[in-house]
């Protein structure tokens, strides 16, 4: 299975595509994706953005706007995915509907190995820090990457931590919600918030 | 020096000075300091927090993006002012205005200062012992009510302020006469302050005005052009009607920013012209043109800075679409005029109303340089009308994100401009096309949104 956009994706077609994409990786989401064949919708509750993603045999396409030949629309609260969604199209097609939902469950991730991902891939990049400690409150466990001295410090529950080092969100959104809090100089975060966004945005 | 600048600020009565230096975006920003607190602050000026250069239009701080001249911890730079730039206003009796460069706190300009960009090109280009004069067409819109009332009526049921009948075309007298009061007031605060113009007439859209100044350096043209903008503000303000250079309005016709330039020796030689050539063109102008044009696709997203600035973009409407040059076109994006050693210039037709002008000339001067340095070949003439053309022309980006992706890829530039600040300029550009998207404005709406009026109508 591949995942490709549009030409001159928009940004939710590209959060779309990175969150499947990096779903992709567990071997059971491949085969949830399989048994999704079809054309379904997504439309925010909030403003205008929209996506179609098909799924066939070649792969999966997302694209901006509601296709009408869409089998399920899916109304959503696209900042608070909390909030239960309205979909047009269940008595029609109950059980792609219900596979939908199942694909849309994606997958957690692991907020350490989140950390230690980004920390792999980014540490080079101008302007980081020289470390991260990140402390998970739920479990009062503590994680360091980089070195020890003068390191960003982050803390909040697990799935914060995650949402913030997977990608799901820009860092500084989540400073900002109150999220996560901190230690922090102004430039890493601006810093680490320019990563999470290219990540949540599906950059190479 | 400081009792010389006493002695105008007494004959002027001079009591508070505003200074006004531009950010990335374009927006004028500045103190209003108390006579005697400016002359403290001299040289180096005073401080300001970091934050006002890192800013977008809806005053949302760069928070996705790092440049290494910022601040770590919110801290201040300078804005330092160029007392040569020293005016009074004219209509406030005791004011003042000072336009400055933004500096760290050893008075070094900061590379994201548009205006000393535009210093530091205009400097590499006199150490090849080039001088440049160049000049703008100003296009706006006017309407008849205020700012105020547009805001609150969501910029729907706008009146133009001259509106004789449906169209009028250009260079119409009828529509000219009704906004003669307004530019009255205009041209009238303009010449107060000493700033020279040419002429201005009613232009295509209802209510579109185009207004030409003469010719100057490049940064004091620049100056020029914020100073202006920011009075139409203000005359809009005092005479109770709105006005605005946003690039596009939903109608055919857009408004850009036509910038004409030259280049001459110490003695004001022209070194476009060369009358032994068969087109009168020097080998220079053809160089200085192919770099121009070879760094065009990168360019466009410093030309066309905002979201609404693509709105211009569409086949015969007076807005080139190609990477194209041609003598005496005005549908490609150069128009070069060869005639005389007098009247030896290009105009460059790209650059949309929302143009922050410093940038506007630097990244045209540095594409200028490039072409000069690499004695680059200038691709063949654009002969016959630069419209409507099959799939195989080199079209420019016209969004938003293409345009950053061109600029950042753009190696000539890079060198010419600096690495770092075409990188930031880039991803500020992304951040604009990421707001636009994720901010409440339909994208896929053909007329410019409630997002783009209420982010751009009074501030570009």
């Amino acid at each position: 299975m591949i995942v490709t956009t549009e030409v001159d994706p928009a940004p939710l077609v590209r959060i779309f595509a990175a969150k499947f994409t990096a779903a992709l990786h567990q071997p059971n989401y491949a085969a949830l994706m399989t048994k999704s064949q079809g054309k379904f919708s997504l439309q925010s509750k909030t403003d205008p953005q929209a996506i179609t993603v098909t799924i066939n045999t070649e792969g999966l396409y997302v694209s901006s706007g509601v296709d009408r030949s869409s089998a399920i629309v899916i109304h959503l609260n696209i900042g608070d995915p909390s909030a239960s969604p309205k979909v047009e199209g269940l008595l029609r097609h109950p059980l792609y509907a219900s596979a939908v939902g199942k694909l849309l469950e994606f997958p957690e991730i692991d907020w350490a190995d989140g950390l230690k991902r980004l920390w792999d891939q980014y540490q080079d990049f101008p302007g980081m820090p020289d470390g991260i400690t990140a402390k998970n409150t739920d479990e009062d466990r503590q994680l360091s990457v980089g070195s020890p001295d003068e390191p960003v410090y982050l803390e909040g529950s697990a799935a914060n931590l995650a949402e913030a080092f997977s990608g799901g969100s820009p860092l500084l959104q989540l400073l900002f919600e109150g999220k996560l809090k901190g230690h922090y100089r102004f430039q890493h975060i601006v810093v680490l918030s320019d990563i999470t966004l290219q990540m949540m945005l599906g950059a190479e | 020096m400081m009792d010389d600048l006493e002695d105008w600020m007494d004959q002027h009565h001079i009591a508070v000075v505003r200074t006004h230096a531009t950010n990335l975006d374009g927006t004028g920003i500045g103190k209003h300091l108390k006579r005697s607190k400016f002359l403290s602050y001299l040289p180096n000026g005073h401080g300001m927090g970091d934050i006002a250069m890192a800013m977008d239009h809806a005053g949302s701080i760069h928070m996705t993006m790092w440049h290494h001249e910022r601040e770590p911890n919110l801290g201040d730079i300078y804005l330092r002012p160029d007392l040569n730039t020293l005016i009074y206003d004219g209509t406030d009796p005791d004011l003042g205005h000072c336009i400055g460069d933004l500096t760290n706190a050893a008075g070094q300009p900061l590379e994201l200062c548009p205006r000393s960009l535009l210093k530091k090109i205009t400097n590499q280009m006199s150490d090849s012992g080039y001088q440049a004069s160049c000049t703008f067409e100003l296009e706006f819109y006017i309407f008849q009510e205020s700012f105020s009332d547009l805001r609150a009526a969501k910029y729907r049921h706008m009146t133009p302020i001259s509106a004789v009948q449906k169209g009028g075309g250009i260079y119409n007298l009828r529509n000219s006469f009704q906004v003669k009061p307004f530019m009255k007031e205009l041209v009238k605060r303009m010449e107060w302050q000493g700033i020279a113009w040419e002429g201005w007439n009613d232009e295509a859209g209802l209510g579109q005005v185009e207004l030409n100044l003469s010719p100057l350096p490049p940064v004091q043209m620049a100056d020029t052009v914020v100073r202006v903008k920011q009075m139409v503000y203000e005359v809009s303000c005092d005479l109770g009607h709105a006005a605005t250079f946003m690039a596009n309005l939903g109608g055919t016709f857009g408004s850009g920013m036509h910038m004409h330039h030259s280049l001459h020796n110490d003695a004001g030689e022209s070194l476009f012209y060369d009358d032994s050539k068969e087109d009168s063109r020097s080998e220079l102008m053809t160089q200085w043109t192919a770099g121009i044009v070879d760094t065009l696709p990168g360019a466009v997203s410093f030309l066309c800075p905002t979201v609404n600035s693509y709105r211009r973009f569409k086949q015969f409407a007076a807005v080139p679409m190609v990477q194209s040059w041609g003598e005496d076109n005005k549908s490609t994006a150069l128009r070069l005029l060869s005639g005389s050693a007098k009247a030896s210039r290009i105009e460059h037709r790209l650059a949309a109303a929302d143009v922050n002008p410093y940038l506007a000339l630097a990244v045209t001067f540095a594409g200028g340089l490039a072409g000069v340095e690499a004695s680059l070949p200038l691709m063949p003439e654009h002969k016959g009308l630069a419209w409507g053309l099959p799939a195989s022309e080199k079209d420019l980006p016209i969004n938003i994100k293409a345009a950053a992706e061109r600029t950042k890829k753009d190696t000539l530039l890079c060198k010419m401009l600096g690495e770092s600040l075409v990188h930031y300029w880039a991803k500020t550009r992304e951040a604009e096309w990421l707001a636009f998207h994720t901010e409440g404005a339909d994208a896929t709406s053909p007329n410019p949104t409630l997002w783009e009026y209420q982010r751009y109508f009074e501030l570009v």
